[in-house]
């Protein structure tokens, strides 16, 4: 194998591929990434085997060949080479690499005994822009659980039965809050075909790893990524690499029944003024469970923020609100309701709430695809 | 040959013949799903096991299956999770998973109440004839809030599970009613707070708190003891609820009549309401529990492994549920059958134990003396004061009965007495024990001071 890029290209490939990869894997060959010429470029392999990156960098190729190298090492070697072209070449089980007067050999493993990337052999279900989907996935990202006794959880959930109307929904939930965002596709975009590929799947769970990586991999830019979905694994094909993952088993809850339909109240506050007020009354708040006090009063055109510790002191800030047609003190955690407001877009945002025992339902004024609900503290 | 068992037998074939590495990696979490008479289905967990299994080792485990199975043909892979043969259980799994999805809502309310743990539960909870009065209480309790007792007062030893209880009042009274104010707090929390409410001089808030709410459950109220000011804030806070007919729930782990340096206008307090006490579970209870537990893990163990560590571990649940997380833990960890030998193996080192550590005339000396908040010197002393004369007498049986001193000894350690007033006490005490509830009660809680 004879292979010539740029060092920056290269770069940017392991970054992607490496971040997947398990140190605490059975199998040493797992910590290695499979470097492979493929249709004039190098592709770059990487799993934990659950999610597997395949990644594709351009470059000039002189002489077919495979082999896979200790990914952490080689992803720390070209990350400190500098610019300009990188020479890879396999003697043997011996990768030696070129740049600049960088001379290095790195001893590889066999690329026969690397796990095989799974095959998907239907076509995609949908494809989206990808800075669509990315801020779509980033909004709901941070409302995901972390818990190991509920899996059905810690993965996102993606409902495909309304495909036909152009429209998935995906959702996240930790059962302290909950997000929702209700993403259109383009006619265009949805495979007619897609009941046929799907069977009776109507909704999928996926791993909350592969989200994070897919939202952290994807460009901020309009090119279309596929969605492809087969027997329990999905494929997400962008730009120059690709990603399968297996997906989450089990029943996710049936969410919609908590997500309140009617409020007392409808407050329309400024985003960022009450994103800042929380931070600064979250200083105040008690480290045992970070809650602040949203306090409104029936016809005021102010809604104060308050919080207090009895060793530290305490805060309370007044923000200009509007329509707020009922008494309440109601108590949040502060780093739910921050994670709430800052996904929503626009400056005009609305607190929309019933009780202090209700789920209190936050969105933004122009934009109703993504709703975040928040479930108040017990003081 | 059920399922299980071919492909346990094709797993030991072939973890020969590759490395251990790969073993692990490749065929971790496979099974078959299914068998007909020409092939057999085998469930792999993702798509990476499955295109290896396909492509490098097919034909090892077709060879291996044929060599068992001689009509087999075709082996296919699948994602997914094995199916065990036990089909039954797995739908009943999932309908209780069903069950628990459609509570979801309750589920956000509880989670919002981080002081009871949702697995506290009156379902789950195990009645036996040692916790069926403090059990029925407590269910009456949930279900009139304020009107059935006022205050409950569940005493008991360690691990016989009092906080369960509790704790199952508080969830099943929030699973009704989420809007209800329920507090759960141990003493030492009640404390605390009452501590940063003063210093911060917030106790104005502090009172307000508590006495907005509906419920208020106290564990392990015998900490008050000695806490003036939080006994003085604990009985107004107290009267405040109960004039309000609001519900108080005690726990301590003797009655409030033995809980030292305790008020007496809160004793007799919490005299008026209902008293019921927890004892040391049953054999038949004992196992009961021990079979709810596993079928909670989804742990399969014979009967026969169960009724040992149920007939050696007697005294206290929590060491019950100890034992058979060991035996699960041990047994997952080495994929072994938990049968008899293995059991009585894995409990070994914790039941040949001895269970009473070494114990001197002196420890029994002084934890009368605690328990009875009368000084060493007082019972040592010459003098027959009422209040005196039984610690002093209880000392003495417990010296005979637990270390087996001589009488004479027993008669020295007390300031010399004669071994006769020995004899005497252990005499007296041995009957009163049998005529009187309370004395054996207190006698029992000593014991299991002493030894814990």
């Amino acid at each position: 194998m004879k292979f010539i890029c740029t060092q920056a290209n290269l770069n940017k490939a392991l970054n992607i591929v490496s971040r997947i990869i398990n140190k605490n894997s059975t199998l040493p060959i797992l910590n290695n990434v499979l470097l492979k010429t493929e249709k004039g470029r190098l592709k770059l392999t990487s799993t934990n085997l659950e999610i597997g990156i395949n990644y594709w960098v351009g470059g000039k190729v002189e002489e077919n060949g495979e082999i896979t190298v200790p990914t952490k090492l080689f992803s720390n070697f070209i990350s400190n080479l500098p610019d300009g072209n990188v020479e890879i070449k396999l003697r043997d089980d011996v990768l030696n690499v070129k740049c600049n007067g960088y001379k290095t050999n790195i001893k590889g493993l066999d690329a026969k005994e690397y796990p095989l990337t799974p095959k998907i052999e239907v076509k995609p279900i949908f494809k989206i822009k990808s800075n669509e989907f990315k801020k779509a996935l980033t909004q709901v990202l941070p409302a995901i659980s972390n818990s190991e006794s509920r899996v059905e959880i810690t993965g996102v959930f993606m409902k495909l039965e309304d495909l036909n109307k152009n429209k998935i929904t995906i959702v996240t939930t930790d059962s302290y809050r909950l997000a929702e965002k209700v993403i259109y596709l383009e006619g265009a975009n949805v495979n007619k075909e897609f009941k046929n590929i799907l069977g009776n799947v109507n909704s999928i769970i996926i791993p909350k790893d592969t989200v994070q990586e897919l939202a952290r991999n994807l460009e901020d830019d309009e090119e279309l990524l596929e969605v492809t979905i087969s027997e329990n694994q999905i494929l997400f094909s962008f730009g120059n690499a690709n990603m399968i993952s297996r997906l989450i088993e089990g029943k996710y809850p049936d969410y919609k029944q908590i997500i309140p339909d009617k409020f007392e109240s409808i407050i329309t506050i400024n985003k960022n003024g009450i994103i800042k007020g929380i931070k600064v009354a979250s200083l105040f708040s008690n480290i045992s469970n970070n809650s602040i006090e949203l306090k409104l009063s029936e016809g005021s055109k102010s809604l104060e923020i308050s919080a207090e510790t009895s060793d530290i002191g305490n805060n309370n800030t007044k923000l200009s609100a509007e329509n707020i047609n009922k008494n309440l003190n109601i108590s949040y955690n502060y780093k739910f309701l921050i994670d709430g407001f800052s996904g929503l877009d626009g400056d005009e945002v609305l607190l929309q709430v019933n009780n202090e025992t209700l789920p209190t339902v936050l969105v933004s004024a122009t934009d109703k695809d993504f709703i975040y609900v928040i479930m108040p503290t017990r003081a | 040959m059920t399922n299980e068992q071919l492909w346990q037998t094709v797993l030991g074939e072939l973890e020969l013949t590759i490395s251990k590495a790969n073993f692990t990696t490749w065929f971790k979490g496979t099974g078959i799903v299914s068998k007909d008479k020409e092939g057999i289905v085998v469930s792999v967990p993702n798509g990476f096991t499955k295109e290896w299994l396909e492509n490098k080792y097919h034909k090892s485990i077709i060879k291996t299956l044929q060599d068992i199975c001689p009509s087999i043909k075709k082996v296919t892979y699948k994602i997914g999770k094995e199916k065990s043969p036990e089909r039954e259980e797995k739908s009943n799994i999932e309908e209780k998973s069903a069950k628990e999805y459609s509570i979801e809502k309750n589920d956000l309310y509880n989670n919002i109440n981080p002081t009871l743990n949702p697995q506290y539960t009156f379902e789950n909870f195990v009645v036996g004839s040692n916790n069926e009065l403090a059990y029925a209480a407590c269910l009456a309790v949930s279900k009139k809030l304020g009107s059935a007792y006022n205050p409950l007062f569940i005493y008991g030893g360690v691990g016989l599970g009092k906080t369960h209880m509790l704790q199952s009042i508080g969830n099943e009274i929030l699973k009704k009613d989420p809007t209800k104010k329920v507090k759960y707090a141990s003493s030492e929390k009640f404390t605390n707070e009452l501590i940063g409410a003063i210093s911060g001089k917030n106790t104005k808030s502090f009172k307000e708190m508590y006495r907005k709410i509906d419920i208020l459950i106290i564990d392990d109220i015998q900490f008050l003891a000695g806490k003036e000011k939080t006994q003085e804030e604990f009985f107004h806070t107290f009267n405040t609820l109960y004039e309000n007919n609001k519900q108080v729930v005690l726990s301590s782990d003797r009655p409030p009549k033995a809980i030292p340096a305790l008020e007496e206008r809160l004793r007799s307090r919490f005299e008026g309401g209902m008293i019921a006490d927890v004892g040391a579970p049953d054999y038949e209870t004992r196992l009961a529990i021990l079979k709810t537990k596993a079928k909670e893990k989804k742990f399969e163990i014979p009967n026969e492994s169960l009724n040992y560590i149920a007939l050696h571990i007697q005294k206290n649940i929590r060491e019950l549920q100890g034992a058979l997380n060991r035996v699960i833990a041990v047994c997952e960890l080495d994929n072994s059958y938990p049968d008899i030998k293995k059991t009585t193996n894995i409990l070994a080192n914790i039941i040949s134990q001895p269970i009473k550590k070494a114990t001197t005339s002196k420890d029994i000396l002084k934890i009368v003396s605690d328990f009875y908040d009368v000084s060493i010197d007082e019972l040592i002393e010459k003098n027959r004061k009422k209040e005196i004369v039984k610690p002093r007498q209880i000392a003495m049986y417990l010296m005979r009965s637990e270390i087996k001193s001589s009488f004479p000894s027993i008669g020295n350690w007390l300031g010399g007495r004669d071994h006769t007033t020995a004899m005497h006490a252990y005499d007296k005490i041995c009957k009163e024990i049998e005529n009187d509830k309370v004395i054996e009660q207190e006698i029992h809680l000593i014991i299991e001071r002493l030894y814990n």
